[in-house]
């Protein structure tokens, strides 16, 4: 596997300062629906033995009847790829804060995966959002990068701690720019206020 | 305890290779974005083993279930 730094082609002298993926309360929320549908069946199946639930059908549905054990591990096996599934696209999603750029990776399901970066030459704003009761006070929210030109806007919903985050990226921006006017300065070029 | 015609238990051996496919497939994709853009080897690794225990686990049960019915 090569190191991670190649995959992502970073440039000479480029160096990560912070890899960001969304909040662990976005995963969890992700992933209650199918931890339901893999725990729940599986559980009546190991559990319920000759209990009767009230339900005619389920009498049957228990560990003594090679049915209901097919019909779990095949229901279950579903459920455990659907897991699998979202933890994949929770982890792929990043956001990759380097000392030159942002690079931003969404990886939507298997197929399709979109990898677009922008320079901090580029950015023009950057703002945060924190909505509703549980993102403040787990503090995740939303982070949204404006760029010149007609792009569009870069985000990321349910980022952690996204003050931190936004004070690293301005922090970054204003040094690179700082490094760039430099670099104008000592090639010769003038600003306005020293004429000629 | 049901008793199994052979249409039944032949549906279940049809289903399990139904899964196996959609499995296979699933595992290959799966593998292939992990090694491909997982981040570091201490994540990747554990992920890969526990989806692959966790899969044989239930085509074993799967497994079992043709295996007795047939």
């Amino acid at each position: 596997m090569k190191p991670f730094a190649e995959r992502i082609h970073l440039e000479q002298n480029e160096e990560i300062i912070k890899i960001v993926r969304k909040h662990w309360f976005i995963l969890m929320r992700d992933t209650a629906v199918p931890l339901l549908l893999l725990i729940v069946p599986t559980s009546v199946y190991l559990f319920a033995g000759d209990v009767v639930l009230g339900i005619p059908l389920l009498q049957h549905f228990h560990y003594a009847n090679t049915g209901a054990l097919f019909l779990v591990s095949a229901w279950g096996l579903i459920a455990w790829m659907m897991l699998f599934l979202v933890w994949t696209d929770y982890y792929l999603d990043m956001w990759i804060i380097t000392d030159q750029r942002i690079i931003t990776i969404d990886q939507q399901g298997f197929f399709r995966r979109i990898i677009a970066s922008f320079r901090y030459e580029r950015m023009q704003d950057i703002s945060i959002e924190i909505n509703g009761f549980i993102p403040t006070m787990l503090d995740f929210g939303n982070i949204r990068a404006q760029t010149a030109g007609h792009e569009v806007d870069f985000r990321m919903n349910g980022a952690p701690n996204p003050r931190d985050i936004k004070a690293l990226i301005l922090e970054a921006a204003d040094k690179i720019v700082a490094e760039r006017h430099a670099e104008l300065h000592e090639a010769g070029f003038q600003d306005h206020r020293g004429g000629l | 305890m049901f008793a199994f015609s052979l249409p039944f238990s032949s549906l279940m051996l049809v289903l399990f290779l139904i899964m196996l496919f959609v499995a296979t497939l699933f595992s290959f994709f799966l593998i292939y974005h992990w090694r491909s853009y997982g981040e570091s080897s201490v994540v990747v690794t554990p992920t890969l083993a526990v989806y692959l225990i966790g899969t044989l686990c239930f085509f074993a049960g799967m497994g079992t279930a043709v295996l007795t019915t047939l």
